[in-house]
């Protein structure tokens, strides 16, 4: 208990004290506000409980950025400072080291969502609307644990990247990179041979989509997708169980984590 | 009590044998010089000795501890620095220590008692990036010092500094030595450790290749600076000279080790040889002398460096 304390402290102090840390999260809160408070963005003004789909859009897609460019920020550097070897040195093993980050992980995530919500219900305490009903329905709920899910796989690829790069620029540049090339990979692939699709929906990029897809989680907004591209004359969307995609994303951050994990314990600081 | 103990250590990186087979002991109390010329191990086994590289083969205790979870605590009595002081760079000093200190389980007031020992307290809420190399350096044995640890290691903590700044940090170690620590002191400015240090050890190339008691390493060796007009021609009559167990270039002329004291059967000799000596004198046999014989490599070891703090 008192090394959890030690290590909460510690990354506490790194973190707050870090101006990237300060940058980053204004930067996201700004982009937040802008999505829920502009005219025609942001939230549907019915109140609660429609107003939860038009809240977390915005955050699910910005969030999880943000929150693995933070991670890969505020942890990378430790090698190229030597801060990690000296932390070691001051008495904490590697291991130690390592669930540190995780637990700076686990409290931007939390930052991040939390943060997401209370700027997404701003506009409804400002100028509380209709609605009725329950104050959240299980999608809302589903949503948001998808929203998590999202947070944590980002977050986790951005751990493991800094864990086995150890250089912000190089790790910020891999992932993203990652990302981009395995859209276009995919998408060539699944052209010419539509098999592999069933195989690339799970790759962490397919699924980080899939998992922040408001149409996953709501059958209003899945048959106002399929209607709009029976209209076009294009193919209907669908998707599997929700608890599929979930699951995998959850998967992937488990690797990520244990990759993470193996690769501290085997190299030298 | 033995703080230290190593038994056969070895590092094998992917291209390089780091550390060969390093057996030490360093007792309680002991000021501990680690020598060697830049590249010979030092770091990497005092690495190993702090958890942060594994050894490939050998055993290594800290205070009798051998097993891991054992390591862990018997490192939290000592206090450690490895090559460059590594602090967060946009945190104060007193917040680097802050962090050290939280991990070390020490108070807010052992934060400023050590800032003030190393004369840092009036600059302790500036960013460690703003400090000279000195001021990083005393921080860095501020930092060591938190937990009051039985072993202090310091690996190079004169590096860079200027004479002022190397007095600071020998006058921490003097005082942290007279109040009974054992310090496991790393360089390669001989004259700083033969002043500081009860014993030593030297490595080349990763292996050890003297060790004991300074004056032990020194030895009785009798050595002697020669001159003349053909450096070359000398240094080859001298290392054919039989009663010559080394030669080596220094400043002041060839440094030649001798294993009587007979100077005139030296002359006597060169002089058959057809040398005629401009200067033939004793001199008394240094630290570094000892360390040039043990390392056997002149200039690998930095010699600019050595020569301007030995002077």
């Amino acid at each position: 208990m008192r090394l959890l304390g030690v290590l909460v402290r510690v990354e506490a102090l790194k973190a707050v004290k870090r101006p990237a840390f300060w940058v980053t999260v204004g930067v996201f809160v700004a982009f937040s506000a802008i999505a829920n408070f502009a005219p025609g963005g942001g939230s549907e003004r019915a109140g609660f409980p429609d107003a939860w789909r038009g809240i977390i859009e915005p955050a699910i897609n910005l969030g999880p950025v943000f929150l693995a460019a933070l991670m890969i920020l505020l942890f990378a550097p430790e090698f190229r400072w030597r801060t990690a070897r000296q932390n070691v040195i001051d008495g904490l093993s590697k291991e130690q080291f390592q669930w540190a980050k995780v637990l700076l992980l686990a409290a931007l995530a939390a930052l991040f969502f939390v943060t997401s919500l209370v700027i997404g219900t701003l506009p409804f305490v400002l100028d509380p609307g209709g609605g009725g009903g329950a104050f959240v329905e299980p999608m809302d709920l589903n949503y948001m644990l998808g929203f998590v899910v999202a947070l944590l796989l980002w977050g986790t690829a951005a751990l493991m990247i800094s864990a086995l790069v150890r250089a912000a620029g190089a790790g910020l540049g891999l992932l993203f990179l990652y990302f981009i090339c395995e859209q276009i990979v995919t998408a060539l692939l699944s052209s010419r041979w539509s098999a592999l699709e069933r195989f690339f929906a799970y790759l962490p990029g397919q699924l980080f989509q899939t998992i922040t897809n408001s149409a996953v989680y709501y059958p209003e907004v899945l048959a106002r997708t399929n209607a709009a591209r029976a209209e076009r004359d294009q193919e209907l969307l669908v998707y599997p169980d929700l608890w599929i995609p979930l699951v995998a994303a959850t998967a992937y951050v488990v690797l990520f984590l244990g990759l993470a994990y193996v690769n501290m314990r085997r190299r030298d600081l | 009590m033995a703080v230290i103990e190593t038994a056969e250590l070895t590092k094998r990186f992917p291209a390089v044998l780091a550390v060969d087979r390093v057996s030490l002991t360093v007792e309680q109390g002991q000021v501990f010089g680690f020598l060697g010329p830049n590249g010979s191990g030092k770091t990497t086994t005092i690495g190993m000795l702090m958890g942060i590289i594994k050894p490939t083969a050998g055993s290594f205790r800290l205070f009798g501890a051998g097993a891991p979870r054992d390591l862990l605590a018997a490192r939290a009595r000592v206090g450690a620095t490895l090559e460059t002081p590594n602090f967060y760079p946009y945190l104060s000093g007193r917040d680097n220590l802050r962090i050290a200190a939280a991990i070390k389980g020490i108070g807010k007031a052992r934060i400023e008692e050590c800032l003030e020992i190393v004369g840092l307290r009036g600059r302790g809420k500036h960013r460690f990036r703003t400090y000279s190399l000195g001021m990083k350096q005393r921080l860095a044995l501020a930092a060591t010092m938190l937990n009051d640890p039985e072993l202090i290691v310091l690996d190079e903590p004169a590096n860079g500094l200027d004479p002022k700044g190397m007095k600071e940090v020998r006058d921490i170690i003097r005082l942290l030595a007279d109040r009974g620590k054992t310090i496991f002191l790393s360089s390669h400015l001989l004259w700083e450790v033969e002043r500081t240090c009860t014993h030593v050890s030297i490595v080349r190339k990763g292996r050890v290749v003297g060790t004991g008691t300074v004056a032990e390493i020194v030895g009785g060796e009798v050595t002697a600076v020669v001159r003349s007009e053909d450096d070359e021609v000398l240094r080859a009559a001298l290392e054919a000279f039989p009663e010559a167990t080394s030669v080596r270039a220094s400043d002041e002329g060839l440094v030649v080790a001798l294993a009587s004291d007979d100077l005139a059967a030296l002359n006597r000799y060169l002089a058959g040889q057809g040398i005629y000596v401009s200067h033939l004198a004793r001199r008394h046999r240094s630290l570094e002398d000892a360390f040039m014989d043990l390392t056997g490599e002149d200039g690998d070891v930095g010699q600019a460096s050595l020569t301007e703090f030995v002077s």
